[in-house]
């Protein structure tokens, strides 16, 4: 944890030292970044929400709605704990550990205890790997801009194909955390957009702030155990390219003695799909082969057989339906 | 955006403690209901009275609508019990569970018992209307009148209809509208609906 | 006019996604709402439908306001058999809390945990039907497809799946393109 400790300084010094960092490539507007230097930047905005202490206050826009979030990230010798709450609509409050995730809802008192996953939040919105997100979007370094009262440079993440949308990042200029992040869908709209509007980076941040409102149960890690990954004997004849399976597990619906749901997940690094396979007697008043669309979501399913095929993710409509179309059980 | 969910749409706004949302499920399902109703009630005046209480039982019990069915659907069986209750109060026979129960039964058409179902002022207000309302449609242009009535009476979709009229969508779609707004034209004043009169 | 052509393309149900939002709100208005009852009316008229007296919406109106109003932010689903089943199990054998798993992974990776406050649980909502009632309404299980996507998604983590869903097309196995 020595890099956490060094980008924990106190927010003064590490205004200080980024001030230095940062004569060298603030005048230019959008040039595209050789793969290292995109990479570089990339890596830095990645490692700062993972390593470095903060405590602020963001809004979610999607649509027409507006929500608003508070966040508190401290890392210490056992790692990073989070806590995101939200401040308007239905309370919710959300605690990662390293890894287990608990998610309260103080209106029904309800606790929900689960492994953590690959899910990942503003501002950790870029994945470990970053190698496959070079390969297929472009990056552009453009403007210094102010967000949230900081200075921050940002990033076009332009994507190479109609596969996937584009993103804009603004980092941090100093310490790299992402202040502001921008999906960006066909014809430049915003599909939605995170940004800080109140944000602390470093300095002493209160261990208080992280105290649940609910008594963490002692037994419940105990019973989280690894998802069950398992070869789903499904095939995907038409991967649209740079998506990866990334997950596949066998899910249980609850309230269902009928059996297990296929659940398979594909990711560019970015942009993640999710498919969902289970018998067409279990999926009543499924719309078949129905595109729907939930924010930047994009939601399509068909029947294969006797199995309905469900694919969901945060891409153009044709990708979504291109791997549903393309669907089909391995020949046994 | 599909029938269904629009009121969906509407449904979830009422849920949300929006009562403007659910007047306009009101509007737009009075009649349906009130066909409905008419078919075992046959005083036009009890057949509101029990379909205003229906309406008001399903705005209750809209905490429980899950959107499991469409809205006119489950509105549909709120209406057969209020009105089998209504019934029973008053010692009628009530309508036997199996000719009312089956989703069928909505597309049960009886005319004899729909004229029955106006009082002389009702029926006097519906004969205008509805005079208004056919002859304004026999002078609308020819491709007007046909976009409607493929709409209205067919129920196709503007796709099918675009086929049908050989023209695109679009232009379905202004039909349709020129269509209803020269109707609403003629209507609005014998409805008395200005734009200070609430509805 | 834009407004009554749209309101008009509303109620056939063939708004074009773009045009959705914020369309219902353009009912609320006086003049929205009006025009939704007349071209309501219309139809009925050319159906052949009974008519109520022409003041019966307002009427009704009139009785819905001085009913309390209604709030459902967070419709409930009723567990079934099967799931309660799994439920005391697992409150067995994890004393003073009880388990109401709603989506959980074959091996009870995930479940939700009723805190232990001394009140009985009454109701045990599941957690995406209170901040996802449009979805967890809308479509069962689109909604619960969408809350396990949400946990391998790095978007829609917190929030995300508000107020709708629009349905692009209806077409049958639409091609890819």
């Amino acid at each position: 944890m020595s890099i956490a400790r060094s980008f924990g300084l106190p927010r003064v010094v590490a205004a200080v030292v980024g001030g230095v960092m940062c004569g060298v490539g603030c005048v230019a507007s959008a040039q595209s970044l050789s793969p290292p230097e995109a990479m570089a930047w990339l890596q830095r905005i990645a490692s700062a929400a993972r390593q470095l202490n903060y405590a602020g206050t963001f809004v979610y826009q999607h649509g027409e709605t507006v929500e608003t979030s508070r966040i508190v990230h401290l890392v210490d010798g056992a790692g990073e704990i989070e806590k995101l709450e939200t401040l308007d609509g239905p309370r919710r409050e959300v605690v990662r550990t390293q890894d287990i995730v608990y998610t309260y809802h103080p209106d029904d008192k309800s606790l929900r205890v689960e492994r953590r996953r690959a899910g990942r939040s503003f501002p950790q919105l870029l994945p470990d790997q970053l190698t496959s997100i070079t390969e297929h979007y472009d990056v552009r370094k453009a403007e210094v801009e102010r967000v949230g009262g900081l200075e921050a440079q940002a990033l076009i993440l332009e994507p190479r194909d109609g596969l996937r949308y584009g993103h804009k990042f603004w980092a941090d200029t100093n310490t790299g955390l992402l202040l502001k992040a921008k999906m960006i869908g066909e014809r430049n709209h915003t599909m939605e957009l995170f940004a800080f509007t109140q944000l602390q980076i470093g300095g002493s941040i209160p261990r208080d702030l992280l105290k649940p409102s609910f008594a963490i149960p002692a037994t419940a890690p105990a019973q989280v155990a690894a998802a069950e990954v398992a070869d789903t004997a499904w095939l995907i004849g038409n991967q649209p390219s740079g998506f990866h399976r990334v997950l596949e597990v066998r899910r249980m619906r609850e309230g269902s003695s009928s059996g297990p749901l296929t659940h398979i997940v594909l990711s560019d690094g970015l942009a993640a799909i999710s498919v969902f396979i289970e018998p067409v007697s279990r999926t009543k008043g499924m719309p078949d082969g129905r595109l729907i669309q939930q924010g930047a979501i994009h939601i399509f399913t068909r029947v294969v057989g006797d199995q309905r095929v469900t694919v969901l993710g945060e891409t153009p409509a044709h990708t979504v339906m291109q791997i549903a179309n393309s669907l089909s059980p391995k020949s046994k | 955006m599909s029938d269904r969910e629009i009121d969906q749409q509407l449904v979830e706004r009422a849920q949300k403690g929006d009562k403007r949302a659910f007047d306009m499920l009101v509007v737009k399902y009075q009649r349906k209901l009130g066909r409905l109703l008419s078919r075992f009630i046959r005083d036009a005046a009890e057949v509101e009275d029990v379909a205003q209480e229906a309406f008001i039982k399903a705005y209750r019990a809209l905490p429980s609508f899950r959107g499991d069915s469409a809205f006119y659907t489950w509105l549909y069986r709120i209406g057969i019990n209020t009105a089998k209750n209504y019934l029973v109060a008053r010692g009628r026979r009530a309508p036997t569970s199996t000719g009312f129960d089956s989703e069928e039964a909505e597309g049960f058409e009886d005319a004899e018992l729909l004229r029955d179902v106006n009082t002389p002022e009702a029926e006097l207000m519906s004969k205008q209307i509805g005079n208004v309302v056919n002859e304004t449609m026999a002078e609308l242009p020819e491709e007007l009148r046909m976009a409607i009535t493929l709409r209205e009476i067919e129920g196709l979709s503007y796709e099918d209809i675009s086929t049908i009229m050989n023209c695109p969508i679009g232009t379905v779609r202004s039909r349709i509208f020129r269509a209803r707004e020269t109707i609403a034209e003629r209507l609005r004043p014998l409805l008395g609906t200005s734009k200070d009169k609430r509805w | 006019m834009v407004e009554r052509e749209r309101i008009s393309a509303l109620m056939d149900g063939e708004l074009t996604d773009d045009e959705f939002a914020g369309r219902i709100q353009q009912l609320r208005t006086e003049e929205g709402a009006e025009d939704w009852r007349t071209y309501h009316l219309i139809g009925d008229v050319l159906r052949g439908d009974s008519m109520f007296s022409s003041g019966f919406a307002q009427k009704v109106q009139a009785a819905l306001a001085s009913e309390p109003t209604v709030l459902a932010p967070a419709p409930l689903r009723k567990p079934g058999h099967a799931f309660q089943r799994y439920a005391m199990a697992a409150a067995a054998s994890v004393a003073g809390i009880a388990v109401v798993g709603w989506f959980a992974l074959v091996n009870h990776e995930a479940g939700k945990v009723d805190v232990a406050d001394g009140n009985p649980p009454a109701t045990v909502a599941p957690p995406v039907a209170s901040s996802r009632a449009a979805i967890a309404q809308g479509d069962g299980a689109v909604g619960e497809y969408l809350r396990a996507h949400q946990e391998v998604s790095p978007t829609a983590e917190l929030h995300g799946l508000a107020a709708y869903i629009r349905t692009v097309s209806t077409q049958d196995d639409a091609d890819g393109q």
